[in-house]
């Protein structure tokens, strides 16, 4: 969150137009009540008559069997540690190592904020650019997380978070780019995935992704959105037939005013205007029920337990239906644990049906599960992340964007026809000899003071993957020209077809060294060398930014040439998006300059500034519209004599009755818009306070308004006035003006204001300006160097890999022979004890029998 | 004029209504669908160019009552004119060009993805459906013998036959099919295990036979030259299929991006002149090939856009839209109801037609399905499309 921060620190905000954060977390709600005694697995077990599991050495394809099903594919060496060892000793192992920890570090950008509101007065350029910037994040977070999974010492943790990815689903789709949406979601299911299910619930329903994708943000009271409470309890908790459609509305209801903020940073919140606060009856209770009261009641239900029970043997035993009184008696631990996951899983692996032969190999591995698995259990890193994602999006599995909110299904929803061909080619790519295939390039610098330069692209190929040259201009007329470059991952459109949206882009850094001698770096063209197209399929390279000492810049503040003959003005709007050979060119030194200039800090700080990272112009109504006219303003971050605010908002406003004031509204600031509110001020149903102070002596009850103010905010008041004649030059400016006359009407409107500001009424003895940290002109070039903070990150596609890594299925195959007890077994037992399938002599067999699908 | 012309001109008659039912059995019949991506704006498509409260939403994008062709065709909004973008599809107004009006389905979804999975699958925004809208029918209808394929996308993805039972693929893969490996392994008492056995099988069989019949029937032979960029490649291969009656009863081909956020008066006519040339040049093919009368031509879209336009010369994701059908067997003309614009919810037309009904024709009247799925969301406002 960006905090609110004193004066002097504020000044910090200069270095840049990100701050680093801390994550918001789903504030605690105060109704959740879980029963006080709670009771551990053992001990539930102990007084149970669930039938246990036989307490007997694991055979090898027990092992492989067991560590599949509950985390991914393991090699033979894991395998091997294992054999002989009770079974008891392996369901301790995994629940004692079980974590949702991650062993990688989070992206940066993952604690810094973006603004995701006041873009109203945006040219589409920055827009395009924001936009691509929070997909860019997307597609590391996606690699993060594949990297995640192929490292982590705890499989059945990350197995347990994408359970709850697929269970509490919120797509990035569906978040309108708002990609700290995505990561908060994701943080909230690996916080609480092993933990309080009552306290998963409970953030679930304050989540600001799950609250957007369900479109909760338009649920009020005077127009209730049902889609999150019918998909709470349809998906999320009960399950279809276990609530009446009045249990949706009404818990639609209840949910109402639970909103994402609009403005400050992405957080909850509550809404009063919007809350319902009459009675309810939900579940046949009764009682004036908020959001926070959901998670109870949900829990309270019967069929909340049973419902979670499901889920988890679907996911961890399988896809054949349970026996009802399995589920009873997980469901009736889950209970006595307090709603304990851990607890709940360690009763299914410590009971008899999770080994039981008959549910050997009746699910089929999730994409993820085939992938990682594979790459895990061959110890084969011959693919780079970037690779592995476009690989899951092939087999239908985009991470952090399932195809609906049911999520990806199971079993046979995997063995689709095009699916399969892409699993199978998946496998194939994972075999292909290092060398044939475009391996990781682990990057080597030469000296920490190399001279580096990154750049970011994306792209689809057609008979083989984009190349690029990196093209550069430096000091007074020299040159310097890449070798080309090819692309690792581009979308093959001859077999997938082209990318259906720039969200599932899948993006790849490039480390470049530069020769020591190349400083005073001008221009950086990326170069978009052979194109070509043809039926079905289209060869197109995206640049999504350039870095180079510590500074970079999207692809879209950059110029393209030639563009595309059919399309000139594609290259304009989207000078990025290389559709037909040609070069998108960054202005390195007037990008650079502009972007210092933007952190000059202001001259002597004063006290009695309005210091605000921007005075956002948010909206202004068209004249015609006639009534109320108002000018919405928005300071991102305010500090003003000493005072700290998240977010401040008012309004210019010339009222029905023709009269000048400013408006403050008590939901448009963060913390409190005053110190005091007037008594006089006007309250509306929601209580919520509104403030018009008029320019002139128009009305008692006006004046009323400003006496009871405090001094303090007597003087905000005025500092408000003295913005005006700022807020013209910004009406001015503005492209926003959809009307013959209405440029002129404002214009005179606002020179009123500053008349008004200007007057004794208003003056402050000490003039106040207006220091605005990252704002000024709107311009293109401007603008866009404003971007900063680009996701540059670069592992080189280069990754750990949990147990380690071999140099080439030779390897593994010695590896098998070393592991005595695997050598002398039949491999087809250890994949999967069914039938008398052929034996696999290779890592070539395994990865290309069919037997890989199954689990 | 041609044979196929010829019969045509002879079931008008009523003298060759025996004919028509011979051919009919022995030729196969082809649903094309064609997907506007991104979401066409129906509004400036079909528009209502007389309607005050057309000028009032669309100021500055409105299309211009000069710059449209009339229809002949009131509703509530006044004249309906067809952006004469289109204009290379002035020869089927009124023959087999049917525009479907107020298309649109209960609790819109606003999200591409989303709603594109809805239109696919037979969905709304109250219920979300699994299956692709099509398929039952197809699998019903058709045996592996005489379709080894039942749909195939030119572009896009398989959300068209979402969970079929039968084989669909993708056309752009050929290739990549044909090297199929095939499990030649005896079934085995693993459901799963023969359900992929199964599947590798019936995919490299299916490809293997378009492909060389598709070999045969190159594009060089086909009568009409397609125009150049990403659609008429799609609608050429479509031709190609249909030429050499390999039995594909539903192909989707994809054009667009229709999403005009931002730019729409230059970038939307683009698109519909575009597709109108396509469509206008996909037709004169067929007719020359005497095989327009088994093709049914039809298009869909997430959603339309929204009334009124916005702040970047554009328009946001609506709900209700135009659609059109083209086909030897389509009776043309103005289906449904152009929603009101004056009685907007939440800057929204109201749909006047559950998109379904018109799945319910293709059902029916087209595929000849007797157990007629879509039933339940006939609406008799589509009596005697096709």
């Amino acid at each position: 969150m960006r905090k609110v921060l004193p004066l002097a620190v504020s000044l910090i905000l200069l270095a840049g137009c990100q701050q680093q954060t801390t994550v918001p977390q789903a504030g605690a709600p105060e109704t959740i009540k879980v029963p006080a005694n709670t009771v551990s697995a053992q001990a539930w077990l102990n007084t149970s008559s669930l039938p246990r599991m036989l307490d007997q050495p694991l055979s090898a394809d027990e092992v492989a069997y067991v560590l599949r099903k509950t985390g991914f594919e393991p090699p033979p060496d894991e395998v091997q540690r294992w054999i002989n060892k009770p079974r008891s000793v392996l369901v301790s192992h995994l629940m004692d190592t079980l974590s949702t920890d991650p062993v990688i570090p989070e992206p940066d950008w993952t604690d810094e904020s973006v603004r995701y509101w006041g873009h109203g007065e945006w040219p589409e350029a920055r827009r395009s650019a924001f936009r691509s910037a929070r997909q860019q994040e997307v597609s590391g977070l996606r690699q993060w997380w594949i990297s995640q999974m192929l490292a982590t010492p705890s499989p059945m943790g990350e197995r347990l978070v994408m359970f709850w990815e697929n269970t509490f689903v919120a797509g990035f789709s569906g978040l309108d780019e708002k990609s700290h949406a995505q990561w908060y979601h994701h943080e909230a299911l690996r916080q609480h995935g092993t933990g309080s299910y009552a306290d998963l619930l409970a953030a679930m329903l304050r989540d600001p992704a799950v609250l957007i994708y369900l479109d909760n943000n338009n649920n009020r009271e005077d127009a209730p959105n049902e889609n999150l409470a019918r998909e709470l309890l349809e998906l999320y908790t009960l399950g279809e037939s276990n609530y009446t459609e009045k249990d949706i509305k009404e818990s639609a209801r209840a949910l109402a005013g639970w909103h994402v903020s609009e403005f400050g940073d992405l957080s909850f919140q509550v809404s009063p205007w919007a809350q319902d606060r009459s009675r309810k009856t939900i579940f046949g209770q009764r009682g004036n029920f908020n959001g926070d009261d959901m998670a109870q009641l949900i829990l309270a239900h019967p069929e909340a337990s049973k419902h979670v029970s499901r889920r988890l043997w679907k996911e961890f035993i399988s896809i054949e239906s349970p026996p009802a009184e399995a589920i009873d008696q997980f469901a009736d631990a889950f209970v006595e644990s307090g709603y304990r996951i851990d607890t709940l899983l360690e009763v299914m692996l410590n009971s008899a049906y999770f080994w039981d032969e008959t549910y050997r190999a009746t699910s089929v591995k999730s994409p993820v599960e085939l992938m990682i698995g594979a790459i895990r259990a061959s110890k084969q890193a011959t693919l780079n992340l970037q690779q592995i994602d476009t690989t899951l999006a092939a087999m239908g599995q985009t991470l952090f964007d399932p195809p609906d909110v049911s999520g990806w299904g199971y079993g046979e929803y995997w063995l689709d026809p095009a699916y399969l061909i892409e699993r199978d080619a998946a496998m194939s790519a994972l075999l292909a000899e290092v060398g044939m295939q475009m391996a990781p390039k682990p990057m080597m610098v030469s000296s920490p003071n190399a001279n580096l330069l990154k750049v970011k692209v994306a792209g689809e190929a057609y008979n083989g993957p984009p190349q690029y040259q990196v093209q550069l201009e430096y000091g007074d007329n020299n040159f310097w020209y890449s070798e080309n470059q090819t692309m690792t991952a581009a979308r093959d459109t001859e077999r997938l077809g082209r990318y259906k949206d720039e969200s599932e882009w899948v993006w790849e850094t490039q480390t470049l060294e530069l020769p020591a001698e190349i400083t005073d770096i001008r221009k950086v063209g990326v170069r978009f060398l052979y194109d070509a197209a043809g039926n079905g399929g289209d060869r197109n390279l995206f640049v999504g930014g350039v870095e180079y000492q510590g500074q970079s810049f999207p692809g879209a503040a950059g110029t393209q040439f030639p563009g595309c003959n059919r399309d000139k003005e594609g290259a304009k709007r989207h000078p990025d998006r290389l559709y037909c050979a040609g070069t998108t060119t960054l202005d390195w030194s007037e990008l650079t300059r502009l972007a210092s200039q933007q952190n000059r800090p202001p001259d002597n700080p004063q006290a009695g500034d309005l210091v605000t990272r921007e005075l956002t112009l948010l909206w202004f109504k068209p004249p015609s519209e006639g009534g109320w006219q108002g000018v919405d303003l928005m300071f991102d971050g305010l500090s003003f004599e000493g005072r700290e605010w998240e977010y401040f908002g008012f309004k210019f406003a010339r009222n029905d009755r023709g009269h000048y004031e400013i408006g403050v509204d008590e939901d448009r600031c963060k913390p409190s818009c005053f110190k005091k509110w007037p008594r006089e001020a006007w309250k509306d149903k929601a209580g919520l306070r509104h403030v018009s102070i008029g320019a002139r002596n128009y009305e008692e009850w006006s004046r009323k308004q400003y006496f009871q103010l405090s001094s303090e905010d007597k003087r905000l008041i005025k500092a408000l006035f003295a913005t005006a004649p700022q807020v013209l030059e910004k009406i001015k400016a503005s492209p926003r003006h959809r009307e013959p006359g209405s440029l002129e009407t404002w214009t005179k409107r606002m020179q009123f204001f500053v008349d008004a500001g200007d007057s004794g009424s208003w003056r402050l003895d000490e003039p106040v300006r207006l220091v605005e940290l990252t704002s000024g002109q709107q311009g293109g070039a401007m603008a866009m160097a404003m971007m900063g903070g680009m996701d540059m990150s670069d592992g080189g596609g280069v990754y750990p890999l949990a147990g380690g890594k071999l140099g080439s299925p030779a390897e593994w195959q010695q590896l098998v022979k070393n592991q005595p007890e695997l050598s002398q077994l039949p491999l087809e037992q250890w994949i999967v004890s069914i039938d008398d399938g052929e034996r696999f002599s290779s890592l070539d067999d395994w990865l290309r029998s069919p037997l890989i699908n199954l689990k | 004029m041609n044979r196929r012309d010829l019969l045509k001109a002879m079931a008008m008659a009523g003298a060759a209504a025996p004919f028509i039912q011979l051919r009919a059995a022995q030729q196969k019949k082809y649903l094309v669908l064609v997907e506007l991506k991104g979401a066409n704006d129906g509004l400036n498509t079909l528009v209502p160019y007389e309607s005050d409260n057309y000028r009032k939403l669309r100021r500055r994008i409105g299309v211009k009552a000069t710059d449209v062709i009339d229809l002949g065709y009131t509703s509530q909004e006044g004249a309906l004119g067809l952006n004469n973008s289109m204009s290379a599809l002035e020869k089927s107004i009124g023959d087999d060009l049917a525009l479907i009006t107020g298309v649109g389905y209960p609790n819109q979804n606003r999200s591409h993805f989303k709603s594109i999975a809805l239109w696919e699958t037979g969905g709304d925004g109250n219920r979300g459906a699994q299956k692709g809208w099509v398929t039952e029918t197809l699998e019903r209808l058709y045996t592996p013998a005489d379709h080894p394929v039942l749909g195939a996308t030119l572009q896009g993805s398989m959300g068209l036959f979402a969970r079929g039972e039968g084989v669909y693929i993708s056309m752009a893969r050929l290739n990549q099919l044909a090297d199929i490996e095939v499990d030649e392994k005896p079934p085995t008492n693993n459901r799963l295990l023969n359900l992929i056995s199964k599947r590798k099988t019936d995919l490299s069989q299916a490809s293997k036979t378009l492909e060389a019949e598709l070999d045969r029937y190159s594009a060089s032979r086909l009568p009409t030259r397609m125009p150049h960029g990403d659609l008429g490649g799609q609608l050429t291969d479509v031709m190609r299929v249909i030429g050499a009656d390999l039995g594909v009863p539903v192909m989707h081909v994809q054009h667009g991006s229709f999403d005009t956020h931002e730019g729409q008066p230059w970038r939307h006519p683009r698109l519909l002149k575009d597709l109108a040339e396509n469509l206008a040049a996909f037709r004169q093919g067929l007719q020359r090939m005497g095989r327009w009368d088994d093709v049914l031509v039809m298009t869909y879209s997430e959603f339309g856009r929204r009334a009124g336009e916005n702040g970047n010369e554009g328009t946001d994701h609506g709900s209700a839209n135009t659609h059109f059908m083209m086909g030897g067997r389509v009776n043309g003309g103005l289906y449904g109801e152009h929603p009101s614009l004056k009685r907007l919810v939440d800057g929204d037309m109201e749909h006047t037609l559950d998109y379904r009904a018109i799945y319910d024709q293709v059902c029916q009247n087209w595929f000849g399905d007797s157990a007629q799925p879509w039933a339940g969301f006939r609406d008799d406002a589509l009596k005697g499309l096709i």
